[in-house]
Order: C-alpha cells, then sequence, then structure tokens
C-alpha cells in the first residue's frame, strides 16, 4: 500500500540545531560571537586585522576564516597573533554550523571573549546558514555600488550592523551614502550603519563601541 | 598559544549550496520514514520560496546525483515554487510582487521597507511512501 504523508519540516533545521548547540557553548563560556559576511574582496580581512590589532588589549579574540581555498586570511589574522583557524570550503559558497563545530575544535575556547566568524565572500548564501552567532555583520564596500542593499534584501534585513568599508575611496567613487544607508534601514529599522576604513582606521572607534557594548551584554 | 595556530579543513563534499541541501533533506527523509513506517520513498515535495536563494534545477541536479544506489534510489523530487508575497512597510497592503529586486506596493507605491510574509521557506512538505 502507498500513502501520502504531510510532512512540513523547514530543511534547515539540521543546521539551525548545530547553531543552537554552538551558541549553548558560546553562552557557557561568554563569549560574543560574531558572523561576518559580505561580497568577495569587501575588506572583511582588513578590517580583522585592524581590530585585532587594536583590541589586542582589550578582549582575548580569535577568528575562524572560511574561504574557498587558501589558508591565506586564517595566516593575515594570525599575524596579529589571535587564534586562528581557516575553514576551506572547496567550493562551497558558504559556512555552516558543522562546519564551525569541527574548526573550533582547533582553538583553544577557554581564551576567547570574542569570536569572528569571516564567511565565505557571497552575499547570498551566507544569509540562509546560521553558524551560532548572537548578530551577523555584513560589509559592504564603497566600490561596490550603493543599490546593494536593494538587490540583497535578505543579507541587509538580517544584519544588525552594515559596515560600509572603504570610505578612504569615496572622493573617486559614484556611492551615496545616505542612499545605501536609507536602504538598509528601510529594509531593517534596526540596522546599524557604521562607516569605516580599514586602510586609514577612520571612524573604526565607532565599531569597536559597538563591540564593547555587544560583548558587555554577554558577561 | 600554539606556535602554528593556522589548521586547514577540507570539506569537500561541499561543491554548491544545492548538494549541502539534499544532503539535509536526506537526514530528514531517513528519520520521517523511520516514523512513518515507510519501506520505499515514491516520492518527496519540496516547497521552495523564491527567496530563499536556492535554484530548482540545481537542486534536481543534486538530487539526481545523490539518490542513485542509495536507500531513496528510484524516487522522484518533486519541487513546488512559492512566490513571494509581502506586507507594505508603509500601509500594510499585502501584495505579490513581480519578482524580488524592485516591490512598488500597488496601493501606495513605497519599494522598501515590506516585510516577507511568504518565500523564504525551504521545507519539505510531504512524502509518499510504500509502507509494506
Ligand atoms: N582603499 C581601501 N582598500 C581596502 C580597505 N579595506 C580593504 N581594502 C583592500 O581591499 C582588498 C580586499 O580586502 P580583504 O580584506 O582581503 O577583503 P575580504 O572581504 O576579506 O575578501 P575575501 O575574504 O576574499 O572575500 C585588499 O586589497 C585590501 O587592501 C579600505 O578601507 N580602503
Ligand atoms: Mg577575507
Ligand atoms: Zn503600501
Amino acid at each position: 500500500m502507498s500513502k501520502e504523508v504531510t510532512i512540513i519540516r523547514n530543511v534547515l533545521e539540521a543546521n539551525d540545531r548545530l547553531a543552537d548547540e554552538l551558541r549553548a557553548t558560546f553562552k557557557a563560556k561568554k563569549i560574543l560571537c560574531l558572523n561576518l559576511m559580505s561580497s568577495p574582496g569587501a575588506g572583511k580581512t582588513s578590517v580583522l586585522e585592524r581590530t585585532l590589532t587594536d583590541l589586542r588589549d582589550e578582549f582575548r579574540m580569535a577568528v575562524v576564516e572560511g574561504d574557498l581555498q587558501t589558508d591565506n586570511d586564517a595566516r593575515r589574522v594570525a599575524a596579529t597573533g589571535a587564534q586562528a583557524v581557516q575553514i576551506n570550503t572547496e567550493g562551497g559558497c558558504h559556512l555552516d554550523s558543522g562546519m564551525v563545530l569541527d574548526a573550533i575544535k582547533a582553538l583553544d575556547m577557554d581564551e576567547v571573549d570574542i569570536l569572528f566568524v569571516e564567511n565565505v565572500g557571497n552575499l547570498v548564501c551566507p544569509a540562509e546558514f546560521e553558524v551560532g552567532e548572537d548578530y551577523k555583520v555584513t560589509l559592504l564596500s564603497v566600490a561596490e555600488g550603493d543599490d546593494k542593499p536593494e538587490k540583497y534584501p535578505l543579507m541587509f534585513h538580517i544584519s544588525s550592523v552594515m559596515l560600509l568599508n572603504k570610505v578612504d575611496l569615496l572622493p573617486y567613487v559614484d556611492f551615496d551614502l545616505e542612499k545605501a544607508a536609507g536602504h538598509a534601514r528601510k529594509l531593517n529599522k534596526d540596522i546599524e550603519v557604521i562607516t569605516v576604513s580599514a586602510r586609514t582606521g577612520e571612524n573604526m572607534n565607532a565599531w569597536y563601541d559597538w563591540l564593547r557594548a555587544r560583548r558587555a551584554e554577554k558577561l | 598559544m600554539p606556535s602554528c595556530p593556522h589548521r586547514v579543513y577540507g570539506v569537500s563534499d561541499l561543491s554548491m549550496h544545492e548538494m549541502s541541501i539534499v544532503q539535509s533533506i536526506l537526514g530528514i527523509l531517513r528519520e520521517e520514514m523511520i516514523k512513518h513506517d515507510g519501506h520505499r520513498l515514491k516520492k518527496v515535495v519540496i516547497k521552495n520560496g523564491a527567496l530563499a536563494g536556492v535554484v530548482t534545477e540545481s537542486l534536481i541536479f543534486a538530487w539526481d546525483a545523490l539518490t542513485p544506489g542509495g536507500e531513496f534510489d528510484g524516487s522522484k523530487l518533486e519541487v513546488v515554487e512559492v512566490p513571494i508575497r509581502v506586507a507594505c512597510g508603509e500601509c500594510g497592503e499585502e501584495f505579490s510582487p513581480d519578482h524580488s529586486r524592485c516591490m512598488p506596493c500597488p496601493k501606495c507605491e513605497a519599494l522598501l521597507g515590506h516585510t516577507v510574509l511568504q518565500g523564504k521557506e525551504m521545507l519539505i512538505d510531504s512524502i509518499e511512501i510504500d509502507d509494506e
């Protein structure tokens, strides 16, 4: 006999379960975990390098790096003295909680106050897969065009912060800060828009203040 | 601090987004087959929202690549595409936009700030099984 059974189960739920497991670990250890997302080359690693250097004496920080290939980014952030572990997805366009669970085994999690997860450069798929983060941070560089929030609404809808990077390039590109920020705020009225330059260090303090406040919430 | 903190992890069984989604689907199906005493899976119906970022063709391709020879060999994957439905951020009007890039409200013409009511889902809707 053949029968039809109604199921209705979210396909991403397997990942959600693992994300909850990660969250429980982070909560127990009072670790703030941030999921950094952007299109390729927006400056995630550069922002991390500067952050890890500038806040070195204030927080113990660790990084999980996700890239299609190479461990270049893990090497770059490890050069600041932070703990770092690389995940190569070999074609996978996003990180998921299973990969992060595996990766953090390589870190001493008792020595971490803030864990940054640098997702694979991609403005679409990472938005679908939680990695145990407390907050999602989306980077957008002014070189990419101010229409990105409009084109990738889900990404900005679910992010707590839009870090607008490479503002040192504003004089050379056609990018309307107000327009990009406006669109992002319309998608998500609570999104914080912080403009920075990882190159010059401009306004990085605003980002650090946000980090300090979020980390304090975990204590 | 270890002297060399770099570790390289290879996650080689992921070649695309849809492959990992099919892996998740297979995991859920295994649980459901046990729960419902199914002997053979004939068909599974998936609902794919237009905003879920999952390409239906790739999903079917991944299914056809991963199922032959396994426990679900010979079963059929049916994908129902679910259109986007939003509530206007300005006036609350509910409507289905023509595409996801630009969603002008038919009532007040507001372009942004809408709440997505439907279209983000990626779920298993039902299965057809032989139970003997
Ligand atoms: N002018 C300028 N260049 C920057 C800034 N931040 C990063 N860059 C440059 O942008 C390029 C990409 O930076 P990364 O930090 O590697 O970007 P990413 O987002 O980590 O890139 P992927 O990991 O490959 O996705 C590098 O050449 C950086 O030097 C900035 O604030 N201003
Ligand atoms: Mg990088
Ligand atoms: Zn309206």
